[in-house]
């Protein structure tokens, strides 16, 4: 016997950047944003009866339409992630050592790309990206002099010489 | 670079490191060892004073255990990293002119001491916080989170408590050793004692009073502390001469402390034992 299978198709959700570009993305995708998530269960549109083109566009004020698409595109690659435990994941040694290797490839873009994703992961509450993103940064960061770190972030120098001499001699502490 | 996403907004291109909001910050500094964060603090002032006042739990280090101790003249400064690495240790003099007006306190000659000559009663052992062993407790917890600290004939006042938990708040576990809390009000001990969010406390080799010792701080040990232990010499009240424990208030805290030690030289009465052993068992 052959029963016929009714296919459903994945639930989707639209999100709308703050240029008004509407993406179309799966809700087991984009379940892991806590701010779109929680917008959704607030809004009570997880209700099958409302079809997507009936359904409204989550606006997303804060985070413009290049990088909500590497946003999706991250989500979708780490759809299959299991949930994290966030008091597990405060507990555990930092390492930066331990970036996924499609999201070092992922996140070598440039600074300011990078920086737009962190302000989208941080606004949008998706730790994972955000905790890869924040790593990236941090590594380079580390192996750097002062003025390396200056040179990479384009950070102005504002010290006085006696300034910079009491911040070191502070740091010494603890070390000698 | 990765070149699939070319299309880079005029928005994203204002995007500066600096520009990044404070929990972005933080979340950064999480990631970076010690030297990284004093190599970024010397980049600028934004960066230096942010790592000075970041949240204790985005700096590197951890100290498993951090002693404290003012003794003849001397501040110690013992750091233990971890269980695996032995502690290292630091002394500086107090020097004359920082040492408060106030008279150093003295030691109660101890029973076990009494036929000890060598031990002088009301000997000097403690000197008053100076703003110089301020300034070091603050650079302590500057470079790292400490999770147990330890506070040996550290000589308190009422205005030195209220400092000490703006420094040290959020630390799991306190002992407090070799102290005089007779000199404070009940406010101020119960203050030191249950105000650093610590979850554990450990009393030992202390002055401690009936009047400190009373409803309210049993009440706090219950409602505060997974493990409490009071060490010997918390034995009877100096002026009355009576035992500063109730044993009723023993009893329930007994019950409702997960760990709690209590020194057999506390006069804890047998038969208290006995009932609480009773109790015990039939609530099992």
């Amino acid at each position: 016997f052959l029963f016929p299978i009714k296919m459903t198709s994945p639930r989707m959700i639209k999100l709308t950047s703050n240029d008004d570009k509407t993406f179309e993305v799966e809700r087991d995708v984009i379940k892991q944003s806590v701010t779109v998530n929680t917008l959704i269960t607030d809004l009570n549109m997880d209700d099958e009866d409302v079809s997507v083109e009936n359904q409204m566009a989550i606006p997303l004020p804060n985070v413009d339409a290049a990088t909500l698409e590497m946003v999706i595109t991250w989500c979708k690659q780490h759809r299959e992630d299991p949930p994290r435990n966030e008091e597990e994941e405060e507990k555990k040694e930092k390492r930066t050592d331990d970036i996924p290797e499609w999201d070092k490839t992922f996140l070598d873009v440039e600074q300011s790309v990078l920086f737009a994703l962190i302000l989208a992961a941080n606004y949008m509450d998706i730790k994972g990206l955000l905790d890869n993103c924040c790593k990236t940064v941090a590594n380079m960061i580390k192996g750097k002099t002062p003025d390396e770190i200056r040179k990479h972030f384009n950070i102005k120098n504002d010290f006085t010489p006696e300034e910079e001499e009491q911040i070191r001699k502070e740091n010494a502490w603890c070390e000698d | 670079s990765n070149t699939s996403f070319h299309s880079i907004s005029e928005e994203a291109c204002g995007k500066t490191f600096c520009s990044l909001p404070l929990p972005a910050h933080t979340r950064i500094l999480s990631f970076l060892p010690r030297s990284s964060l004093d190599n970024l603090s010397l980049s600028s002032s934004y960066w230096g004073n942010l790592i000075r006042t970041s949240p204790k739990h985005c700096r590197k280090k951890v100290f498993q255990h951090v002693t404290l101790r003012s003794f003849d003249e001397e501040f110690e400064v013992r750091v233990k990293c971890s269980e695996e690495l032995s502690p290292v240790s630091k002394k500086w003099p107090l020097w004359q002119g920082e040492q408060s007006d106030e008279p150093p306190s003295k030691r109660r000659k101890m029973d076990s001491e009494i036929d000890d000559e060598s031990v002088e009663r009301n000997e000097d052992v403690k000197s008053q916080c100076t703003p110089e062993m301020f300034r070091r407790m603050e650079r302590i917890c500057r470079i790292g989170v400490i999770r147990k600290l330890s506070l040996d004939a550290i000589d308190l006042t009422d205005d030195s408590i209220d400092r000490l938990i703006t420094i040290f708040k959020g630390v799991d576990d306190l002992e407090i050793s070799n102290m005089d809390f007779h000199r404070i009000s009940k406010e101020s001990a119960h203050k030191i004692l249950f105000g650093l969010s610590n979850t554990s406390l450990t009393i030992s080799f202390t002055w401690i009073s009936a009047t400190i010792l009373d409803t309210s701080f049993w009440r706090k040990c219950s409602e505060r502390l997974r493990i409490l232990d009071l060490d010997t010499l918390i034995i009877k009240d100096r002026e009355t001469n009576e035992s500063i424990v109730n044993d009723e208030q023993f009893l329930l805290v007994c019950r409702q402390i997960p760990f709690f030690r209590f020194e057999a030289n506390n006069y804890i009465k047998p038969s208290v034992i006995l009932r609480l052993i009773e109790k015990l068992r039939n609530t099992s």
